[in-house]
């Protein structure tokens, strides 16, 4: 029995050894993982540190306190990032299927939590107390809603997709986009119905139902306006964004958004000079370390500075949907394609707004903006990301 | 081999898929940047310029006015530093009414005073609006305490305030202070002016305002969006205005000043009306202006920081005879027989007489049916130029009048017309240049200026006409013929002219230099009040003007006129004033008929006569005869200047 085992081990050993050498190739995960992804991560966090001290340096010393205090604190954010993306990134991404389920369903009690017990900041309550930290339940939503629907489409995968898979997803995506709306967080809820869409986009579900989904989804905004569902101030903004931000005057809603786009004008070419914008240190443009971070880029180091910045997010999703389509299974396509649409469109609405050509939401640009959950949310996404890639077939 | 198709029909699924969500994200990136070129590369120089005006602040900061000191160094007008209280409304923010009211209460002001001053429009952005001045300590040192907590947006301010310090002495010719008028804010003069700025308003605070403002400075601050100022950019301190040294002399300044008082209280207590006067005193060799005074006057120390409405009414109060006006340079009059050495001077040069030619002076002289009287009602026999300018006997000079009135006729309808030639070449009907504001020319009439004011009044000569025709008037015939004949430069209009009388309009400064003129052989002076002056840096610029002209009279003519006016108080109209008097004067007097009021009297002379160092120039509306009320006021300065025993001041003799 041994020797016969022995010997049929090793009469099987060529093969086997090939088959081995295949999965431990498949398990050598380290080597594998996306250079390019990480560098472009690695450097765009590096710019927003950048960006955040110039944003918030000049404000921080007229107050007196340490002209640092909010760079360091993003970069203990991003440490901590760094290791939660190691640690998502430690466990093989299939695992995660089994977990699916239960972590999707403690971020929407999360989310449900948050509008009963959340911190109230301008009208919107998006925080929660957790100890000494303020987590933002919406920035973890994001990675699990892409979780669950990757699972939910990688258990069909055999299956030819009906109408049964498709309402399942959108009950899924429904759940958080709804929770995230009573907030009130608009942007964010944008997100979720992105991430609905681009999952379902890449779990080749039929073009029809897209097809018609997408026209139910653009009468039903219509609708959201013609029966006034939104809140005021949302209704003003979105007014602001369609009449241009110059008729509102400098008092009105308009002012961010006229403040921003001075900021990024004058920027010009190549900007005045890190350090130096005066619309962005002396504070003109509000929330400038936040949401409106990109007029520090495009004031302080002009055109060829967005370009840059924009062109670092360019190279992300470039190996994110390079990562979706070499990924070992539908899980990972799915999971790298769905949060390469988070990183996209998060990045697209924030630039927009700060430009003009999207009406102003709370949204933070991603890995850039001052901001920990933020950050540490889309650490865990890159994680990911990594994860998938250093599974991915040969 | 099923599941290896639907493999790879998965996997291209997938590839088609995954193109489409790049291209999709690929047009996201390609509207950024579209939406980036349009803002950054075309548009950026219009956000730039919105980008600079949110964060950039320019305030001015005013330079120290220049001083004014006499020909000694003595100082007629100097800055003091003192305590200002000013606020900046927009630092206040929701505390603004209490600081009102508690400023009103510590600065024992009614709070509507405060509450205007401080919302003053006068005043740009981000400039402190001044409340009070001269605060005491105490009440600078509570404010200094409490001003983060109790009194945001309130400040002292140490700022320099112009100060005369000797008050009302020299008012009309120093001038006054005053915030720049919006129509002035428009003027080319004062291009770089802000609203607020402290300008010279009269005398030689406004001729001289270039050398005495200096160069602003600026202060370019950052601001943040509440206008808070976050760090200052740059600073050009501002450069201090030039110090004048003026020709005015304190002393004798106080001295004239003082004769003019007393001479028209005397005129006064004379039952003659003598509203208002002017004196002049100028050094004849240069024109040099060493005392200049008007009556009624003012104090300039009431202008600073603003006069109230109140004082200002009564500065502008008819009743009052207008104090603010300058009698000697802004208010131009018939100079009466002061006039007669212009003419005399016309006559000599034009060869009409010589100064021995001998001449008639009848009380009543006749032309054309007209009978004009002399201001004696005896006959003055045959007299020479020299004695008829003694005795001011008009009826010589209407003959003189006749005899170029003919000549000027002879030659046709625009002829060279002698009197008013001489009178231009002596600077009357024009402005002397003297460094004083609003300076009057005056008029020196002839045919065209007839003209000239019979097209100007035609209309409501004739319409007047009319109607004293319809009713019958007295008057119908006269101003039928000015109506319809009014332009011409008739006899009546030449024999007024000879003697100073009529539309002749002359200033006291204008007088003064014609006989400067006389007195120093023929160089008309420009006269002036400034010396030269000093800039901060040391560098002194000499400011006294060239001669306005050098006549070539023969001094023979210059020396028969001279002997006249030495007669006048020898033997003629002012000889009573100027009896005993140590020093020889020469001069004329002057009584300009001005209906239906009081006469205007006239002195202008020139001591010692035989090398003169001072001019002297009088003339006291409603003052009565020239030798009456202006002939003892020179006389007083005349005293006073050569520091001889002075004699009572009273009324002379009323002498024509």
């Amino acid at each position: 029995m041994t020797a016969t085992g022995f010997g049929r081990r090793r009469g099987a050993g060529g093969a086997r050894l090939a088959v081995q050498r295949r999965w431990a190739g498949g398990f050598s995960p380290m080597r594998r993982v996306d250079p390019l992804l990480l560098l472009s991560v690695l450097a765009l966090c590096g710019f927003g540190l950048l960006l955040v001290y110039s944003a918030t340096h000049v404000r921080l010393e007229s107050v007196g306190r340490d002209p640092m205090a909010y760079v360091n604190q993003q970069l203990v954010s991003a440490l901590l990032g760094v290791g939660v993306a190691g640690a998502v990134l430690s466990v093989d991404y299939r695992l995660f299927r089994a977990w699916a389920p239960l972590l999707y369903l403690a971020t929407m009690l999360s989310l449900g939590g948050v509008l009963l017990v959340g911190e109230t900041v301008r009208g919107a309550t998006r925080w929660i107390d957790v100890g000494p930290l303020t987590l933002q339940p919406a920035e973890l939503a994001k990675p699990m809603l892409v979780l669950m629907l990757a699972t939910l489409f990688h258990e069909r995968r055999e299956e030819a997709l009906g109408l049964r898979a498709l309402i399942e997803a959108l009950v899924i995506g429904a759940i958080p986009t709804v929770l995230i709306v009573l907030q009130p967080d608009l942007g964010t809820a944008i997100v979720f119905v992105a991430i609905t869409c681009g999952v379902l986009l890449m779990a080749r579900v039929k073009v029809r139902y897209l097809c018609a989904l997408v026209a139910i989804g653009a009468s039903s905004l219509v609708a959201v306006f013609q029966l006034g569902l939104l809140a005021d101030y949302q209704m003003e903004r979105l007014d602001t964004f369609l009449s241009g931000p110059g008729s509102q005057g400098l008092q009105g809603s308009g002012y961010n958004v006229n403040q921003a786009e001075i900021a990024v004008g004058s920027g010009q070419l190549s900007g005045r000079g890190l350090f130096e914008g005066t619309q962005t240190s002396l504070s003109f443009v509000p929330e400038n370390h936040t949401d409106f971070i990109f007029t520090v880029v495009g004031e302080e180091l002009g055109f060829l500075g967005a370009v840059l910045l924009l062109g670092l997010y360019a190279v992300m999703l470039w190996r994110s949907l390079v990562i979706a389509g070499t990924a070992r299974d539908t899980l990972g396509t799915l999971i790298a394609s769905g949060i390469a649409t988070v990183f996209a469109v998060q990045m697209f609405v924030n630039v927009g707004m700060s430009i003009g050509l999207m009406p102003a939401t709370g949204l933070p640009l991603p890995l850039v903006s001052y901001g920990g959950t933020n950050l540490i949310g889309s650490m865990l996404m890159v994680g990911l990301l990594e994860n998938v890639a250093m599974r991915r077939r040969m | 081999m099923r599941s290896v198709r639907q493999a790879a029909d998965r996997a291209e699924s997938v590839r088609l898929r995954l193109t489409f969500l790049a291209v999709l994200l690929l047009s996201l990136f390609v509207l950024l940047l579209a939406r980036l070129w349009f803002l950054q590369i075309m548009a950026g120089e219009q956000f730039v310029a919105e980008a600079t005006g949110n964060a950039v602040r320019t305030v001015t900061l005013d330079p120290p006015r220049g001083k004014m000191v006499d020909r000694d160094g003595q100082a007629l007008v100097r800055n003091r530093m003192t305590p200002v209280v000013a606020v900046r409304p927009d630092e206040m923010g929701d505390a603004r009414e209490r600081v009102y009211s508690d400023l009103a209460r510590l600065l024992d002001m009614d709070r509507e005073k405060v509450v205007e001053r401080a919302e003053s429009q006068r005043y740009g952005p981000f400039r402190p609006r001044p409340i009070a001045t001269d605060v005491p300590v105490d009440v600078v040192s509570y404010i200094h305490e409490r001003s983060a907590t109790r009194y945001p947006g309130v400040r002292v301010e140490t700022k320099p305030r112009r100060e005369y310090p000797r008050g009302e002495l020299a008012a009309h010719a120093l001038g006054y202070v005053g915030q720049i008028s919006s129509e002035d804010l428009k003027k080319e003069r004062y291009a770089g002016y802000q609203r607020g700025a402290v300008i010279g308003w009269s005398g030689l605070e406004r001729a001289r305002e270039p050398s005495l403002r200096g160069t602003p400075g600026q202060r370019r601050l950052e601001v943040n969006p509440a206008g808070e100022v976050v760090r200052e950019l740059g600073r050009t301190p501002p450069e201090p205005g030039s110090d004048l040294r003026l020709t005015l002399d304190t002393e004798t300044q106080r001295m004239v000043e003082e004769a003019l008082t007393k001479g028209m209280q005397v005129a006064r207590d004379d039952d003659l009306p003598a509203t208002a006067g002017a004196a002049v005193v100028m050094d004849p060799s240069d024109g040099s202006v060493v005392a200049m005074a008007s009556r009624p006057t003012f104090d300039p120390g009431r202008f600073v920081g603003g006069i109230s409405v109140d004082g200002w009414r009564r500065l502008n109060d008819s009743d009052k005879h207008y104090p603010l006006i300058n009698r000697a340079v802004q208010s131009a009059q018939p100079p009466g027989s002061v006039f007669k050495a212009v003419t005399s001077l016309a006559a000599l040069d034009e060869g009409l007489i010589t100064p021995t030619t001998q001449l008639a002076c009848p009380s009543v002289w006749e032309w054309n049916g007209f009978h004009y009287p002399n201001w004696q009602s005896r006959d003055g026999g045959q007299l020479g130029l020299v004695d008829a300018l003694a005795e001011s006997c008009n009826t010589y000079f209407f003959e003189l009048a006749r005899r170029m009135w003919k000549i000027e006729q002879s030659q046709g309808d625009d002829p060279r017309q002698l009197i008013q030639t001489h009178a231009h070449n002596l600077g009357l009907g024009q402005l002397t240049g003297v460094d004083l504001p609003s300076e009057r020319s005056g008029t020196v009439p002839g045919r065209q200026w007839k003209r000239q004011y019979w097209e100007r009044t035609r209309e409501s000569t004739c319409a007047q006409a009319e109607e004293a025709r319809a009713r019958g008037s007295d008057n119908a015939e006269l101003l039928t013929e000015l109506c319809e004949s009014g332009w011409r430069w008739r006899g009546g209009d030449a024999v007024n002219l000879a003697v100073g009388q009529g539309d002749l309009l002359v200033t006291p400064l204008q007088m003064a230099n014609v006989y400067a003129a006389i007195a120093n052989g023929g160089t008309l002076p420009t006269p002036h009040l400034t010396e030269a002056a000093e800039a901060p840096d040391g560098e002194v610029t000499d400011l006294s003007p060239e001669p306005a002209a050098q006549l070539d009279y023969p001094s023979t003519h210059l020396d028969a006129i001279h002997q006249g006016l030495m007669a006048v108080n020898e033997r003629g109209t002012a000889s009573a004033v100027f009896a005993d008097m140590p020093v020889r004067v020469a001069g004329k007097t002057g009584t300009a008929q001005n209906e239906p009021k009081e006469n205007i009297s006239w002195y202008v002379g020139y001591a010692p006569a035989q090398s003169p160092r001072y001019v002297v120039a009088v003339m006291v509306a409603q003052g009565g005869g020239g030798g009456q009320t202006a002939a003892p006021i020179t006389r007083r300065i005349f005293e006073g200047l050569f520091d001889v025993a002075q004699t009572p001041l009273g009324t002379g003799p009323n002498t024509d």
